[in-house]
């Protein structure tokens, strides 16, 4: 036995080229399936820290109509008693706003939040509150509220604009509201699929974010998931799914791919195996030997692959990060050992198994039965596309599902494509019924062009495989290509229209209205815009009411030409979606209609905005209070002239400089996406070039003698070209229609279902001519590369 | 002229301490029309010869010389794509297997070097000779559906379509028992003489080196 296993490593010394590819297509796949994982981990940490401190663990909200506190005591009682044993906990919340000033707050209490004092030389144990870091308030600080001193004690980072933290008590007293007064009641339900969600996101980080929320039940109450008070939760969890889909990609690649190479390798031993069978060695103990040679082999590459892919991990992250922020510590976790471990170890042997119990490289014809099979799943795949992208409530899952079921399609059609070629070719060699024979091909160039294209559609065992991971690769890159592409222009685009005055002048606390009109009076020929904006709560959601004078010129800037009557207003996207409305239709804002008559995108915008013109809301709101101020017009320094004497506080925005930013947001977004879809199609590249080594190491004597009937070297290398571009076209043929399909679900399904927003999906060249050229360059380059073996 | 001219021909394989001459200042000439057995134990450099031969790998000193064309080539002058140039127009090569190229038919095996050669218009009369020799009704199947004896046939058919001045195989009946054996070597040499090519068979057979004008005996 042991003379066996030792036949089977000396098999690897022997052939060290051989070996060391094979090696090295494990350990990438290995290190893609650590490095997805890890940056998954690290992006969902970075999320979860910013949680808003009041609904940290918090699952659902409950809310009624009039709620008041004895609602919430009741409701706790029964809590108490047992009855509501899906309730882990229960907490009241008061929101609210509170104007001082020229300045607003949002005032957000909860139970449990009688701050002490974190920093020990403030002392607050009265009247203390907890800022949101937009406030720029260090703690300790001192605020006139409600004509009352209040002392910050603690600052939370929890991104929500000017939010203080108090408990509810202190916040009844701020906001000047009756001591029974209730908003709403955070819960954390227990949901049966807890467990499957705690799995399923230790196992793939971000999966779970996709997963539908559970829709929680309390008598009396409406129920909701938190993430629908909470829209950047939504955000970054729709951020985190892409990223654990991406990841998913990634490892089905590397899996396809650690799979082939295991079944290259038994046809490489072929020989071997023949021979030791010869001598009286069990198929058992060949089974023992092949499968211990392979683990050997997968042991080693999986080590390397797991320090591969931590580099890599750290790599990109201090890339996408740079600049912006200390990239969050690593660390290999138990669980990424066991997937890298799992990755590499059990999908080789798993892998080598199946392709040692069914061994037969004769595969002139497809088995009976098998297109029967395929076409079922072809029927399958279609169903399943047709529900996943039709019933909204399958959510991301249903998208991504019809995105596996396309992928599946695509590469379940290389075999017959292959064999359908192959006949083509066959038939055009002879037309009209003739027998074939009398029609062969009688110039050299037409001979030796049947000659590589039977090569290159006859080995369908070998290379099938790695064709179809090539075609995910390159399918996945062209679809995310398209949608990052597509976002991109539709991202400028909006940004040229919202970023159409040359400054933005951020006002802090100044009256915004006389500020323009003093500036108006200074420079004649300036446009100045005061732009304010209110939060309100329509229908159960949080949306945000932008007011400014919505001439023609401000309203062309959500691309809409017409000035807004008093009764008109402009909606986001997200705002018709989550209030289930369409452009025509009404929506009452402070007691009045307002008609919508136009749909903007808003990307980036995490709550729903509705834009009406200020007098409609002076009508609804009374006094207004604007934020900023558009400005164009005027030269920068006539401007920075005037501020300085007349308001030096406001700080001054240029467009050029928000754009920036902007698109810097934009690019570190998917910075980490298209770095692993790199990933994806490096691995593809390098199992093509490894499943080709092998074709072309088993054709060596085919070689031999075509150099013997003195094939030159040009024309050896001719053939490979030929060989390589028609399997490259394969694959890139099924690759485009894959790609599209995707982009289209990326852009019209699963943005709408992740950020509410849908992108129009535009198809440059570009974006999909890159990596195909790239598939197809890889297909080439795997064909023509040497082997060092084919020469010995 | 001669065919095939070889003097003082040496190779070797292997550096340093490995190196191993396995042919040593040898010399044979063949006649156009003349065929030749090289006979000899295994290992005795039989392949190697024939490779030499057909400029497959070049010779370590010695002149080997191949008449083409009422002209002598130097193979031992000529570069890797001269000798390949040579090969193609000058030799036909039968080896013990391996002979065909499984994903190209019985026919266009056997048109692979007209084509090569742009001779195309000749692709009728090898289709005749196939079916002389017997191989008529195979002509559109691939070499796997085929039985060694019919495989050898074609290779003798290919090696000969483009009317070489010079036949080489390597146990061209290595593979085969008496009955095949038998009819491959009548094959190949009735060819040959038909043609007037010089005919250079490595064989372990006495029955097929008996056929031969001339036997060479290769020791070790
Ligand atoms: N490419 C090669 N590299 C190294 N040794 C070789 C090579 N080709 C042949 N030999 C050696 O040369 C000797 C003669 O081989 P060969 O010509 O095949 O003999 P034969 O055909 O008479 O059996 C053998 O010992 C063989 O090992
Ligand atoms: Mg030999």
């Amino acid at each position: 036995m042991k003379l066996l296993l030792r036949s089977f490593v000396r098999f690897f010394a022997q052939t060290p080229w051989a070996t060391l590819t094979a090696g090295l297509g494990i350990a990438l796949g290995v290190a893609s399936t650590v490095a997805t994982h890890l940056l998954g981990l690290a992006v969902s940490d970075q999320l979860g820290a910013s949680a808003a401190p009041h609904l940290r663990g918090v699952t659902h909200i409950a809310e009624r109509a009039d709620a008041t506190m004895a609602d919430y005591f009741d409701l706790r009682h029964q809590w108490r008693q047992g009855k509501l044993p899906q309730v882990e906990w229960i907490t009241p919340v008061i929101q609210g706003q509170l104007v001082e000033g020229e300045r607003r707050y949002q005032v957000i209490g909860a139970d449990g939040f009688r701050l002490a004092a974190r920093d020990s030389s403030v002392s607050a144990t009265r009247n203390s509150i907890a800022a949101d870091a937009t406030l720029e308030r260090a703690p300790g600080a001192v605020l006139q509220l409600a004509g009352e001193r209040w002392t910050v004690a603690e600052v939370v980072d929890a991104g929500l604009e000017d939010a203080l933290f108090a408990d509810v008590g202190d916040a009844l007293a701020l906001l000047g509201r009756p001591a029974d007064h209730l908003s709403y009641v955070a819960l954390s339900l227990k949901a049966p699929l807890d467990g499957v969600r705690e799995t399923l996101e230790r196992l793939f980080p971000g999966l779970a974010a996709g997963l539908p929320a559970d829709v929680g039940q309390l008598a009396g109450w409406t129920v909701r998931p938190v993430a629908s008070v909470r829209p950047e939760q939504q955000f970054g969890n729709a951020v985190l799914f892409t990223r654990g889909a991406l990841g998913l990609l990634a490892l089905v690649v590397a899996w396809f791919i650690i799979y082939q190479i295991c079944v290259l390798w038994l046809r490489r031993q072929q020989l071997l195996m023949t021979r030791l069978s010869a001598l009286g060695v069990s198929r058992g103990e060949l089974a023992v030997g092949f499968l211990g040679a392979i683990g050997v082999l997968a042991g080693v590459a999986t080590l390397f692959g797991i320090a591969g892919g931590y580099g890599l991990a750290v790599l990109l992250l201090r890339l996408s990060m740079a600049g912006i922020a200390a990239p969050p510590a690593m660390e290999l976790s138990a669980i990424v050992v066991v997937k890298a471990l799992f990755s590499g170890f059990a999908v080789a042997l798993v892998g080598a198994g199946v392709a040692f119990t069914r061994r037969a490289p004769g595969n002139l014809q497809p088995p009976a039965g098998r297109m029967a099979v395929r076409w079922g799943g072809v029927v399958v795949g279609l169903a399943l596309i047709a529900a996943g992208l039709t019933l909204e409530e399958t959510g991301l899952y249903g998208g991504f599902l019809a995105v596996l079921a396309g992928c599946l399609i695509a590469t379940s059609w290389v075999g017959p494509l292959l064999r359908w070629l192959r006949d083509a070719l066959e038939r055009r060699g002879s037309e009209g019924g003739h027998p074939r024979s009398s029609a062969t091909a009688t110039t050299r160039n037409g001979l030796l062009f049947r000659l590589a294209m039977r090569e290159a559609t006859w080995h369908e065992a070998d290379l099938g495989v790695a064709i179809g991971a090539l075609i995910l690769a390159v399918g996945a890159s062209v679809g995310i290509g398209l949608m990052v592409g597509s976002f991109e222009r539709d991202f400028m685009r909006m940004l040229d229209q919202r970023l159409a005055h040359d400054f933005f002048l951020e006002l802090r606390d100044r009256d915004g209205a006389a500020l323009a009109r003093a500036l108006r009076e200074a420079h004649p020929g300036a446009v100045a815009v005061p732009l304010g904006e209110r939060s309100v709560r329509l229908h159960g959601h949080t949306v945000e009411i932008g007011y400014a004078d919505f001439s023609g010129a401000e309203t062309a800037r959500y691309g809409y030409a017409p000035a807004l009557g008093l009764d008109e207003a402009l909606a986001s996207e997200a705002l018709l979606k989550a209030l289930g409305l369409s452009v025509g239709d009404s929506v009452v804002v402070g007691g009045k209609a307002l008609r919508v008559v136009h749909e903007f995108s808003g990307f980036g915008d995490v709550v729903p905005r509705l834009l009406i013109q200020a007098e409609a809301a002076a009508v609804r709101f009374g006094a207004l209070h604007y934020d900023r101020l558009g400005l164009s017009g005027l030269p920068a320094a006539d401007l920075e002239r005037w501020l300085a004497e007349a308001a030096p506080d406001v700080v001054v925005r240029q467009r050029a400089a928000l754009r920036t930013v902007a698109l810097d947001v934009f690019d570190r977004t998917f910075a980490i996406t298209r770095a692993l879809t790199l990933v994806a199609l490096i691995v593809a590249v390098a199992g093509l070039y490894n499943a080709m080594m092998a074709l072309r190491l088993n054709q060596r004597a085919s070689v031999a003698l075509l150099r013997a009937l003195g094939l030159s070297v040009g024309e050896q290398r001719w053939l490979a070209l030929m060989r390589g571009s028609a399997l490259g076209l394969v694959a890139v043929v099924l690759a485009l229609p894959l790609g599209l399909f995707i982009g289209a679900v990326l852009c019209d399904v699963i943005n709408p279902r992740a950020f509410g927003w849908s992108v129009a999906l535009s198809i440059s060249a570009a974006d999909w001519a890159l990596p195909m050229a790239l598939g197809l360059a890889a297909a080439v380059a795997a064909s023509v590369l040497p082997v060092p073996e084919e020469s010995a | 002229m001669s065919a095939i001219r070889l003097n003082g021909v040496c190779k070797g394989f292997g550096d340093g301490a490995r190196h191993r001459r396995v042919i040593d200042d040898f010399s044979l000439e063949v006649a156009a029309g003349e065929s030749v057995a090289l006979c000899g134990p295994s290992g005795s450099g039989k392949s190697t010869l024939l490779n030499l031969m057909a400029g497959l790998v070049p010779v370590d000193a010695g002149t080997l010389i191949l008449g083409h064309d009422g002209r002598s080539h130097d193979l031992s002058r000529l570069g890797e794509s001269e000798r390949t140039a040579l090969r193609r127009r000058a030799v036909g090569y039968v080896f013990q297997f391996f002979n065909l190229v499984p994903t190209l038919t019985v026919l266009e095996n056997v048109a692979l070097p007209l084509a090569l050669n742009r001779l195309g218009q000749r692709v009728p009369e090898a289709r005749q000779r196939l079916e002389a020799l017997g191989l008529g009704d195979r002509l559109d199947a691939y070499p796997e559906m085929l039985s060694g004896g019919e495989q050898q046939r074609v290779a003798i058919a290919r090696a000969l379509a483009h009317e070489p001045a010079i036949v080489l195989a390597d146990e061209p009946t290595g593979n085969l028992d008496a009955r095949h054996s038998e009819e491959v070597a009548q094959a190949l040499f009735a060819e040959a003489r038909r043609l007037g090519s010089a005919l250079v068979v490595a064989t372990h057979s006495a029955a097929v080196a008996e056929r031969a004008d001339r036997i060479v005996e290769l020791v070790q």
